[in-house]
């Protein structure tokens, strides 16, 4: 007879269950608890219950600890090895008689000092560099994102493409982080050592911001490192925190601020978004490698003589269709070429005769074929005005691209230009200002070429007064940024976008910005307007 | 642990690297302070490195860790009880009578289990429910739930037979029980 009190027989059976799932049950002991549940609703409910509560522990926070603790502890036990060696060396002379033995274990504890000392304090001022390496390397992508649950939310939403923009430069870095989280104090010191130089300037940099870091902030990136590598998707996650960062390191400063505002959903579904307005505008942004290819359409097809003699005949048809008389024809100057394409484009604005929306027409099919393919593609794809009008846009932008000649172009310019030496002599005896006033005199005749003048120069490049001049390092400097670089780099995520990874202008092409090009490479006839002479005998 | 009994130089910068979250995740719910775990925690890998010449490869290095585990925040516990600084020991359920919710943090906090909980709410409320176990029921909650100890493992670190290990647990789990399902009772809708 069971003489239990229920309450015992609660207790029982609740042993029975927790013991049940926690897999303690003899075999026998299982079956029993199986055919019990099966039975009675009650206990299958409990067995319930028991679980559902044992999993919802799974929410309990599981703290972690950095780099700085596993340095303070061993930083003790270092303390203890010497006590240790004292202790040793203060009971030797009682030992006497097995002295060869002491000296065997004092070696080993010298050993293990030795180990401590260097492990925790090595007189190194590189230590906390080498103790806190994986957060100096990635100072700033720890810095710009500490939320775990962005970065899985981002992971799912954004992954794909963010990873696959930035592959190449996050791959090898994101090999590194992973390799020098699970690294020793040693096995990064031969990391670091085994950087080249310029990297291990960008570390010392870093390792100098870290340092000035409050030591709180500098727990917190610790802390938030030492939770990101324990994560089961560690690796993915920092993939894309770094992905995320290169992309976001893009974006103008108050884009960034906003999504560092934003909770982790929010901020995913605004990344989203500024990557869809982002492919929406680039679509249609001209590339520096398809400007590049309108300016060199432009010269090609100012070189070209049917074209040159369509554009005459067009000239001589609008005459003819405005009858302006015969002796009043020569006082209309011809304009160069350039102008003249550039006119023609600018006339899918207007409402232009049939004549020039020909000779429109045939530039503007050799103007599209020197873009790329996809580009290409869409534009044809567009009504016919509205295709005319977005190349002329185009070729106005790229038109424009080139940068007024500074002191380092024109200085280029007459170096590598072929100026005779009597050319060069004279120049060279002006002073400096006016030696500059005439380069950029002969650099914009250069450019505008046969036939054309200053005024047209000017028209071409917007620039209704004499252009100044910027020094030399204006030119090449720009301002120093966190994070990587990468193409597309000048406008950001928002902005037009960078070109097609590996795309670069064509190197048959001009660089963008040289204005015109070494005289070596002009056309043949390259002479004088005044007298039609070659500028200098071929070499 | 070999390795660091035999003064091995980098085995115990890796033993700590493997084992020190572990030690102060169990050490944090044990006492409750971050920081003093953390000072308890280094307490635990001193004696660790103290006695690695004594350590006796037949028993599995984790069980000889949490057992010095158990003894430092036993021994930190009944420290701060008879100063009284702390009470780190919150009343059991049984004590305060009912739902210590009700009593506790957790009414001061306005959750309500009538709403579903974020993952952060539903992260504190089981850090409070965890609280209203005695230091016995805590322990073995911990080793049971994150280290995955059987209850022979549990027992040889407390110096209890697998059988009170089987009632503590049981105990533990119903006083869990009783505190959290309040906040389960939406179900499933309690997503985390």
């Amino acid at each position: 007879m069971n003489n239990s009190s229920p309450e015992q027989h609660d207790n029982r059976l609740s042993e029975e269950l927790v013991a049940y799932l926690d897999g303690e049950l003899s075999h026998s002991e299982s079956e029993s608890v199986e055919a019990r549940i099966r039975q009675d609703d009650r206990a299958r409910s409990e067995l319930q219950r028991f679980d559902r509560v044992w999993n919802a522990l799974d929410n309990l926070e599981r703290p972690t600890v950095g780099d700085s603790f596993t340095r303070t502890t061993i930083e003790m036990a270092t303390v203890e090895a010497k006590k240790e060696l004292a202790h040793e060396t203060a009971m030797l002379p009682m030992r006497k008689r097995r002295r060869w033995i002491k000296i065997a274990s004092l070696a080993t504890v010298a050993a293990l000092v030795g180990f401590a000392t260097l492990a925790a304090l090595m007189p190194n001022a590189n230590r906390q560099l080498y103790v806190n390496l994986p957060v100096i390397m990635e100072l700033d992508a720890y810095s710009e994102v500490r939320d775990i649950d962005f970065l899985r939310q981002l992971d799912q939403t954004s992954g794909d493409w963010l990873l696959a923009e930035w592959e190449d430069e996050v791959a090898p870095r994101a090999q590194a982080l992973l390799d020098q989280s699970g690294a020793s104090l040693r096995e990064r010191q031969r990391y670091v050592d085994s950087l080249d130089a310029e990297s291990q300037a960008d570390l010392a940099g870093k390792h100098r911001r870290y340092q000035s870091l409050t030591p709180e902030m500098r727990d917190e990136l610790t802390d938030w490192h030492t939770r990101l590598t324990n994560d089961v998707d560690a690796k993915e996650l920092q993939e894309v925190m770094l992905a995320y960062y290169a992309w976001v390191s893009q974006a103008d400063e108050i884009d960034q601020a906003r999504l560092r505002s934003l909770d982790a959903a929010a901020r995913v579904r605004r990344v989203e978004d500024m990557k869809r307005r982002a492919d929406a505008r680039s679509e249609w942004q001209l590339s520096p490698a398809n400007a590049a290819a309108l300016r060199g359409a432009l010269d090609d097809m100012a070189d070209d003589p049917q074209l040159e003699r369509q554009r005459r005949k067009l000239v001589d048809d609008l005459m003819d269709k405005w009858e302006v008389p015969e002796n009043r024809r020569d006082r209309f100057k011809l304009p160069s070429p350039r102008i003249s394409i550039k006119m023609a484009m600018g006339s899918a604005f207007g409402d232009p005769p049939a004549e020039i929306v020909e000779y429109r027409n045939a530039i503007e099919e050799r103007l599209i074929d020197a873009l790329d393919e996809p580009t290409a593609g869409r534009l044809r794809g567009l009504p016919a005005r509205d295709r005319s009008r977005r190349v002329a846009t185009w070729l106005r932008m790229a038109m424009r691209q080139p940068q007024t000649p500074d002191v380092a172009t024109l200085e280029k310019f007459f170096v590598s230009g072929d100026f005779t030496p009597d050319e060069q002599q004279r120049l060279l005896a002006m002073p400096t200002d006016q030696m500059l006033d005439e380069l950029e005199n002969m650099y914009i005749r250069e450019f505008v070429g046969e036939g054309g003048d200053e005024r047209e120069f000017q028209r071409m490049f917007g620039h209704g007064n004499r252009f100044g001049r910027r020094p030399w390092d204006e030119r090449e400097s720009r301002p120093e940024r966190r994070g990587p670089r990468g193409p597309g780099d000048v406008d950001g995520p928002d902005g037009p976008g960078k070109p097609p990874r590996g795309e670069r202008p064509p190197r048959s092409r001009r660089p963008d910005d040289e204005g015109p090009r070494p005289r070596g490479e002009r056309r043949p006839v390259d002479r004088f307007p005044e007298d039609g002479l070659p500028r200098r005998p071929p070499n | 642990m070999l390795r660091v009994a035999a003064d091995d130089a980098h085995a115990f910068e890796e033993l700590m690297r493997r084992y020190q979250n572990r030690v102060v995740g169990v050490l944090v719910h044990l006492v409750g302070k971050r920081d003093m775990a953390e000072d308890l925690a280094q307490d635990v890998f001193m004696r660790v490195y103290r006695a690695r010449k004594r350590y006796v490869p037949a028993s599995k290095f984790s069980t000889w860790l949490f057992t010095i585990t158990n003894n430092v925040a036993s021994n930190a516990l009944r420290s701060l009880a008879r100063r009284k600084e702390v009470n780190v020991t919150p009343a059991t359920p049984d004590a305060s009578g009912g739902n210590p919710i009700e009593h506790g943090a957790l009414a001061a906090s306005g959750l309500m289990p009538t709403r579903q909980l974020d993952k952060s709410e539903m992260s504190e409320v089981v850090r409070l429910a965890i609280e209203t176990l005695n230091e016995r029921q805590r322990m073995a909650v911990l080793l049971a739930k994150f280290e995955q100890l059987s209850y022979a493992e549990i027992g040889d670190i407390m110096d209890m037979t697998p059988q009170a290990i089987k009632s503590l647990l049981s105990r533990a789990r119903a006083n869990l029980r009783q505190v959290l399902e309040p906040y389960l009772e939406q179900g499933e809708a309690v997503k985390v």
